[in-house]
């Protein structure tokens, strides 16, 4: 890789994965502490808001309370009144009088003991008057004959043009009742009176479910009745506790859906001896308006603390954390790119600084080992192709002499054979004879010696050209048995053949070269064989056939099966000279089989025998031809 | 469920056009009968009765409370009839009709005209009196002429009344018990000279034969009132709401009151009713007319008591003599 080649770009979706993970995890605690602060600091508010609420309510309940029961004190103190002085015939005038100065009531009744009018006056009209059935009113049947200051309140009623009034009746004191048609529009009015905030509203529900009075007018107009309303049956069961003052009391809040369905924080009083309810009720979004003027605000202020404190950790993180994170990856980068220039200086002492300082350390040390290997290689390099060549020219100077000691040692070998066969009539004595052999003799094993040699270096020259003729592997076995049968009758031993009948019988390939592993692998059987017998066998294997030559002769020690391949290796000095030879046959053997993509396996053991096989891949004259078409 | 003199279909028939809601209309033979119907079981949405045969009915839970925020058109109803003590506050029976009792007479027939209760077995030239068999009405006059409630809890009273009527008995006779009993058709064809009478008497007597005179005696009327109920097994309560309070409606009460001539409960309906009715104080009587009159209401239980006892001992001698 070039020194300029440039830095890769870092991928977007592999650094921040770490940084993406520490966000959330901060921002998830943030949030969890931010709620907790919002929930306490609003439970705190709302609390309080409540309690202000409560007061400002039972100060409203205690007021419509002390006006209703002012109201009705004053209505059942002037009938009470009236009662007492009932003698008609005394008091003319008593109920005109109290008529015309309370006009809450609408009509004044003066009844004897069988319902018959004594005396009447009204403002309206004389609903009263005109029953047609007094002695079965309740008002009537009721009151009379009770105890003084019992009164009897009716239930409400809606006048024909929907004026709310309800009956108040007291036994009178000179026998019979007296009645009053007291209208609940001024009572409504007083109620209405009652404000307190923008929602807050009182109402009077007398204890068999019907609105009385109503800030709104139109409620009572609707003849409402509450009846089965949880809060009203909670009020109405709940028990007066007549031993405390009640206006000291604080009744309990509560908060609920009221009958229009509109959410309220009420409280509820029983209006004591008339067994009516009011209610104070305001509308919960103005009890908790502050608060949740106060949540929202919160809430602003919690996101805006949450993103500022998030992009400043973000921030924070980026530049202590991930600058030089990515700083030190782009120099990992740059080295891996082969580029250790303009590397990232630390620039700051902290962990992350002392790790690309550590790593800018060791580049440099990285990169001086690198020049110092690179110089090495140069060396060795320069070495390899010196002994290459120096073993090219020992070849080519061993073939080279080979072939000029060849000559003269043929011109010798040649003329020694002339003068032993006695040629031009010439006698020899012994001893001239005897010398003459031996010159023989050693010319014959000097001339093998060179073929041994030439052969070798042909091999390693890589001047052996190898021929691709067809030939029958059953005519080169025979050829070879008839060529060194006579060695072995000569030392008595047997020599067999065996053929393979799935051997196919025209194989392609160098008829010579195999020629010559095999006559070397005979050769030595027949030498190292004192007695029993040399086997050749040819045998197909697969793809491969196998050429074996196995003896009963003195066999390899283990250790030397690893070298018996070697040049000049025999398995020790001394069968070199009891069994002569150059030392060359099993290297040409093996270097000879290798050039024909074949290999050579030994088998032996000591005083036994030995076993070779060369095998040799099977080409046949059909796989030559599609070789030829392919 | 409504009396078999009928309900003018023109009613039914505008509720069904106003909300679409077609009306089942069954009736019943008199309000004993609407009553012991109730006791058994049957179904009805409204149902018509006397104000005197509640009592079992609310004792047995028979009867559902009115939603009076469903019925707004009570505002209409008068005074008189809110808030009585047979239902205080209303709260189960909604008044729909009312009229008085009183005395039935042949002004050309009678030698002298009738004053009091007591008069109706005096006045006629037989001295035969023709009264109904029924307990409440024939105790009442014993009790208004005696100067006592007719809802008396007094059975020293009642005793009393008892004596009053067995001397009376022999000079009377029993109008043939045809539900609801009338004289009318007996006074105008001369049968009976003095009878008693109620307000449908009067009117349809009068329109027989123009000598049949109605009184209120000077004691008091006897005050009969129809009301409205919801039974509790009503599988429609809200339309039965819905219905009587377009029953209350000035206009529709109207309708009801020229068809019968029965006196409505709804103030407001005066301007609707024909002026004839309107008009006729016999109808609706003026406040002066019904001094001392009552509603006849239930008994307490020993008033009740004594007062059948005493019934069965006198109708005993009826049929004894017959």
């Amino acid at each position: 890789m070039s020194a300029n080649a440039p830095v890769a770009v870092l991928p977007n979706t592999y650094a921040p994965r770490i940084r993406r993970r520490i966000l959330l995890l901060f921002g998830v605690f943030l949030v969890v502490l931010l709620a907790v602060m919002v929930v306490m600091v609003l439970s705190l508010l709302s609390t309080n808001e409540a309690e202000q609420w409560q007061g400002r309510q039972s100060e409203a309940s205690s007021s419509s309370i002390f006006r209703v029961e002012s109201f009705i004190t004053d209505a059942r103190e002037r009938l009470i009144s009236l009662a007492e002085f009932s003698d008609v015939a005394q008091h003319p005038d008593s109920l005109i009088e109290t008529i015309r100065n309370n006009p809450q009531f609408l009509e004044l009744l003066q009844l004897d003991g069988q319902g018959e009018i004594l005396d009447s006056q009204f403002q309206d009209a004389p609903l009263l008057a005109n029953q047609v059935a007094r002695p079965q009113a309740n008002w009537f049947a009721r009151s009379l004959g009770q105890e003084e200051g019992q009164i009897y309140l009716s239930p409400i009623q809606l006048s024909v043009d929907n004026q709310p009034y309800i009956v108040m009746s007291a036994p009178a004191q000179m026998g019979g009742v007296i009645g009053a048609r007291i209208s609940l529009t001024v009572f409504s009015e007083v109620i209405s009176q009652l404000t307190f905030g923008e929602t807050g509203q009182a109402y009077v529900v007398s204890s068999d479910g019907f609105v009385l009075a109503h800030t709104d007018p139109q409620v009572v107009a609707d003849n409402t009745n509450i009846t089965g309303r949880p809060e009203f049956e909670r009020a109405l069961f709940r028990p007066i506790d007549t031993s405390v003052d009640q206006s000291l009391e604080e009744s309990p809040t509560e908060a609920y859906d009221n009958f229009r369905g509109v959410p309220v924080v009420g409280t509820s009083e029983r209006i004591p001896g008339l067994d009516w309810v009011i209610f104070t009720e305001v509308d919960q979004a103005e009890v908790f308006k502050a608060t949740t003027t106060a949540l929202t605000t919160l809430i602003i202020v919690m996101i805006i603390v949450f993103l500022v404190t998030m992009l400043v950790s973000s921030e924070g993180q980026r530049r202590l954390l991930f600058k030089p994170l990515a700083d030190l990856r782009a120099n990992v980068d740059k080295v891996s790119q082969g580029n250790s220039e303009g590397l990232y200086q630390a620039t700051s002492r902290d962990e992350i600084g002392e790790v690309i300082q550590s790593f800018n350390d060791m580049v440099l040390i990285v990169n001086q080992r690198a020049i110092e290997r690179d110089r090495l290689i140069r060396d060795l390099q320069a070495a390899k192709r010196l002994a290459e060549e120096n073993s090219r020219l020992k070849s080519e100077f061993l073939s080279t002499m080979s072939h000029e000691l060849r000559t003269p040692m043929n011109a010798i070998e040649g003329f020694v054979g002339i003068i032993l066969s006695r040629m031009g009539g010439t006698d020899y004595n012994d001893k001239t004879s005897t010398y003459l052999q031996r010159v023989r003799a050693n010319s014959q094993r000097l001339l093998a010696l060179i073929n041994d040699f030439l052969d070798l270096s042909r091999v390693e020259s890589g001047r052996l050209d190898l021929a691709s003729q067809p030939f029958d592997p059953v005519k080169l076995a025979q050829r070879w048995r008839s060529e060194l049968g006579i060695l072995a009758e000569n030392k008595h031993i047997g020599f067999d053949l065996t053929v393979d009948p799935n051997l196919p019988k025209s194989l392609i390939g160098d008829e010579e070269a195999i020629s010559k592993v095999i006559i070397n692998l005979i050769g030595n059987a027949i030498k190292f064989t004192e007695k029993g017998k040399v086997t050749l066998k040819l045998e197909a294997a697969g793809n491969d056939w196998n050429i074996v030559v196995t003896d009963t002769g003195i066999g390899i020690p283990p250790h030397a099966r690893e070298f018996v391949f070697e040049e000049f290796r025999q398995v020790d000095q001394t069968s070199k000279r009891k069994y002569g030879g150059t030392g060359l046959g099993l290297a040409i053997v093996q270097k000879y089989t290798r050039s024909m993509g074949g290999q050579v396996t030994l088998k032996s053991e000591l005083g036994q025998g030995s076993e070779f096989t060369v095998t040799l891949p099977i080409v046949t004259v059909q796989q030559m031809k599609k070789a030829k078409e392919a | 469920m409504h009396y078999e003199d009928g309900f003018p279909q023109a009613l039914l028939d505008k509720f069904t056009a106003e909300t679409g809601i077609t009306i089942t209309y069954n009736t019943f033979g008199n309000y004993e009968e609407a009553e012991q119907r109730l006791l058994d079981g049957e179904v009805a949405d409204v149902t018509w009765m006397s104000n005197n045969n509640l009592t079992v009915l609310l004792e047995r839970g028979l009867l559902a409370p009115i939603r009076y925020t469903n019925v707004p058109n009570f505002r209409y109803v008068n005074a008189s009839f809110r808030d009585l003590s047979f239902d205080p506050g209303n709260k189960y029976a909604v008044p729909w009709v009312w009229g008085t009792t009183g005395l039935l007479y042949r002004s050309d027939l009678v030698e002298q005209s009738p004053v009091k209760w007591a008069d109706l077995w005096t006045i006629s030239r037989a001295k035969l009196a023709g009264v109904w068999q029924d307990r409440r009405t024939m105790f009442g006059m014993a009790l208004m002429s005696l100067g006592y409630s007719v809802n008396t809890s007094n059975v020293a009273e009642i005793d009393e009344a008892a004596a009053f009527l067995e001397a009376r008995w022999d000079k009377q006779t029993f109008v043939e018990p045809i539900d609801p009993y009338t004289s009318a058709a007996a006074l105008a064809d001369g049968t009976l000279e003095a009878s008693l009478g109620w307000t449908y008497d009067a009117y349809t007597g009068r329109g027989l034969n123009e000598k049949v005179v109605y009184l209120l005696p000077e004691e008091g009327t006897m005050l009969w009132l129809e009301v409205m109920l919801i039974p509790a097994n009503s599988p429609h309560r809200a339309t039965a709401e819905a219905f009587i309070n377009f029953l209350l409606e000035p206009e529709n009460a109207a309708i009801y009151t020229n068809a019968f001539a029965y006196a409505t409960v709804v103030d407001g309906a005066q301007p609707f009713v024909d002026d004839a009715i309107a008009n006729d104080v016999t109808i609706f009587p003026t406040a002066a007319m019904l001094g001392g009159a009552e509603l006849l209401q239930p008994l307490e239980p020993s008033a009740e008591d004594a007062l059948n006892a005493h019934w069965e001992r006198l109708m005993a001698l009826t049929n004894k003599e017959s």
